[in-house]
């Protein structure tokens, strides 16, 4: 089976489940994307400003017909993956999220993250990867475990696990 | 692999190209350039990825003077208009559409005074004094003529070939064909003299029905020149360098069972390539090494002529890197639309942008590059002969004048005319698809024959039509 990169519609709703803020209202009006957790379907469209994330990933420009998306792989996405605000965003909602769910508990809040980010568990070398770069960045308070908890969920929200589907 | 997918991330794996196979030995040579020359790699490729036929010009920097600059009062003088001024359009003048409907307004002299320039003697009014000095290596081509008759449609045509948005800009097509000389840095690139947008916004430089890769980049001078370049607050260059090692280690872990899935090998090489961007890109907008003298050239220290200077040496700094397609905008939103007071308006925009527009042609020059670097200068159409308000100017899509200079083009020469007035085009009449032929001619490509295909059908930048003018370049 080839692997399928996730649409644009789909990256950013993605997103969103995975940090536990998408919200499923059906119908009503339009949203910037941007400035709303409802799922793609329901973005408002403006032609000369585009949601970056949406057109990053191939989403019709809504001025000429599509018959077909393209599918690119461009050094854009990652840097706005890597840096955005709006995605940085998602994964400290993710990391907020895990702590909720397993207060104080990095171990389960890694198994967490990548049961939902890459719908997997996670492997031992992966665990010990992320434990090591969580004490590397944190000072062991509550709230810097959770910083840098979410700087490991921003990677997860960049893997090639997360943005395909096989 | 579908037809709609394209891996713009790297070269392909050599597993890849087993498992194509097909196209023998030869096809993986070809991969090898492709990749070198086309630094986007398509794995799909385009329908050429180098020219057609010798290129005389290799990069382009496009000085977009956005609202539309007067022909009769910069490059095309009219002793008729001065003589009639006041009177209406004669009978034996076919009567244009206007933008304002000013076909019957009194005509309005050029206060301009007239000399020629140069070896070649072009004509050149005293609003541009640098420019002039430039002449003997400029072609100016007074014949140009569009169907855009408002600002929408006239700079969605200047760039994409026809008034209606949706086709790819000819940025785009030059990417699509020819791709990038440095591929830590995008291929096209777009600049404004002011934060303001030009009209249209990004859909001037948009990739149209092609992949969103082949757009062009806007870049803000600065400290983050493109969006998303620096690293976000609170992460420190060594926490981030970590981030892409666990990301990679993951990535590759993920690719294991799947290793024939070159979208993967393409997704790991393009967070190396953003990688190498944030490092180069930076050193790109970087002015501080160079020196008072080339600053002085483009008009730093003015606070007129600083802003397009900026940009000006900006693309010099782009080309200089293999950028392939470089345009500014100069009076990004319309500012050299002049509907009233032309003679306040056009002497800011003239006091703004001729200098450096002299100095980039200096400075490219002194340096080599402007042999095979070509600079077209012109706005999305011209004005009217007509007045408008009184003292003011209308549209013009039916005649008006633009110029290239470099990447091949004979210098000193006046191509085409106007007529008597200065309305209609007449003599070697060259629409937005000859004027995109042309460029693309330069560059060594034929425009009939730089294909996309899209719905079926087999797409070129100039829409079935369009012929090179030939004559504009050497030799």
């Amino acid at each position: 089976m080839p692997i399928r990169r996730l649409s644009a519609e789909q990256v950013r709703d993605a997103l969103l489940a995975v940090s536990g803020e998408l919200d499923f209202k059906s119908g009503g009006a339009g949203e910037v994307a941007d400035k709303s957790t409802r799922r793609s379907v329901y973005r408002r469209v403006m032609r000369n400003s585009p949601d970056e994330v949406l057109h990053a990933f191939d989403v019709p420009d809504h001025i000429s017909h599509m018959p077909q998306r393209s599918v690119t792989t461009t050094p854009t996405q990652s840097l706005l993956l890597l840096n955005s605000g709006w995605i940085r965003a998602r994964a400290f909602a993710l990391a907020k999220r895990l702590a909720k769910r397993h207060p104080g508990e990095v171990g389960a809040q890694l198994q967490s993250a990548h049961e939902l980010a890459l719908g997997r568990a996670i492997s031992a070398p992966d665990r010990a990867d992320a434990r090591a770069f969580i004490e590397q960045n944190s000072d062991g308070s509550a709230a810097a475990d959770q910083a840098a908890l979410a700087e490991y969920c921003h990677v997860l929200l960049n893997a090639n696990g997360f943005l395909y589907v096989d | 692999m579908n037809a709609g997918e394209h891996d713009l991330g790297g070269p392909l794996s050599r597993r890849d190209w087993l498992l194509r196979g097909g196209a023998g030995f030869g096809a993986v040579a070809l991969s090898g350039l492709l990749a070198r020359d086309n630094a986007l790699g398509q794995a799909k490729e385009p329908s050429f990825l180098r020219p057609h036929f010798a290129p005389r010009a290799k990069r382009v920097i496009f000085l977009f003077m956005e609202g539309g600059p007067s022909q009769m009062d910069l490059f095309d003088p009219k002793p008729l208009l001065n003589k009639l001024a006041g009177q209406r359009l004669p009978e034996s003048f076919k009567r244009p559409i206007t933008a304002m409907g000013e076909a019957e307004s009194p005509l309005l002299a050029s206060q301009r005074e007239w000399r020629q320039h140069g070896q070649a003697g072009t004509w050149v009014s005293d609003w541009l004094p640098h420019t002039a000095g430039c002449v003997d290596d400029i072609a100016v081509i007074r014949s140009c003529w569009t169907n855009g008759i408002n600002h929408s449609g006239g700079v969605c045509q200047m760039n994409t070939g026809q008034p209606l948005a949706g086709r790819p800009s000819l940025g785009a097509w030059v990417n699509y064909g020819l791709g990038t000389e440095n591929e830590n840095l995008p291929a096209f690139v777009v600049m404004t003299d002011t934060k303001a947008t030009p009209t249209n916004g990004p859909r001037n430089w948009s990739a149209g029905f092609m992949p969103a890769a082949y757009q062009g980049v806007r870049i803000h001078p600065g400290a983050e020149p493109f969006r998303h370049l620096n690293l976000p607050k609170g992460v420190t260059p060594g926490m981030h360098r970590r981030k892409l090692e666990i990301l990679q280690r993951l990535n590759r872990g993920h690719q294991a069972s799947r290793s024939h899935q070159s979208e993967l090998e393409a997704r790991i090489r393009s967070y190396e390539l953003a990688y190498r961007m944030q490092a180069e890109a930076p050193e790109l907008v970087d002015l501080s090494r160079e020196t008072e003298a080339t600053k002085q050239l483009y008009g730093f220290g003015n606070k007129d002529t600083e802003p397009f200077g900026r940009c000006c040496l900006l693309a010099r700094r782009m080309v200089e890197r293999g950028v392939r397609f470089v345009q500014i905008y100069h009076g990004a939103g319309s500012k050299w639309d002049s509907h009233t007071k032309m003679e306040a308006n056009h002497s800011r925009q003239c006091r703004q942008s001729d200098l450096p527009t002299a100095g980039l042609l200096k400075d490219l020059k002194s340096r080599g590059l402007l042999d095979d670097t070509l600079v077209i200068w012109g706005g999305e159409f011209g004005r009217t002969p007509m007045s408008e308000k009184g003292d003011g100017r209308d549209h013009n899509p039916t005649g008006f004048t633009m110029w290239m200079a470099g990447g091949g083009v004979r210098g000193g020469q006046t191509i085409g005319a106007t007529d008597e007035l200065g309305l209609w085009a007449t003599e070697d009449r060259l629409h937005v698809h000859d004027l995109h032929a042309t460029v693309l001619h330069l560059l060594g490509i034929h425009n009939l024959d730089l294909i996309y295909h899209y719905k079926g059908r087999p797409e070129n930048p100039t829409i079935n039509e369009g012929t090179a003018f030939t004559k504009i370049a050497n030799g």
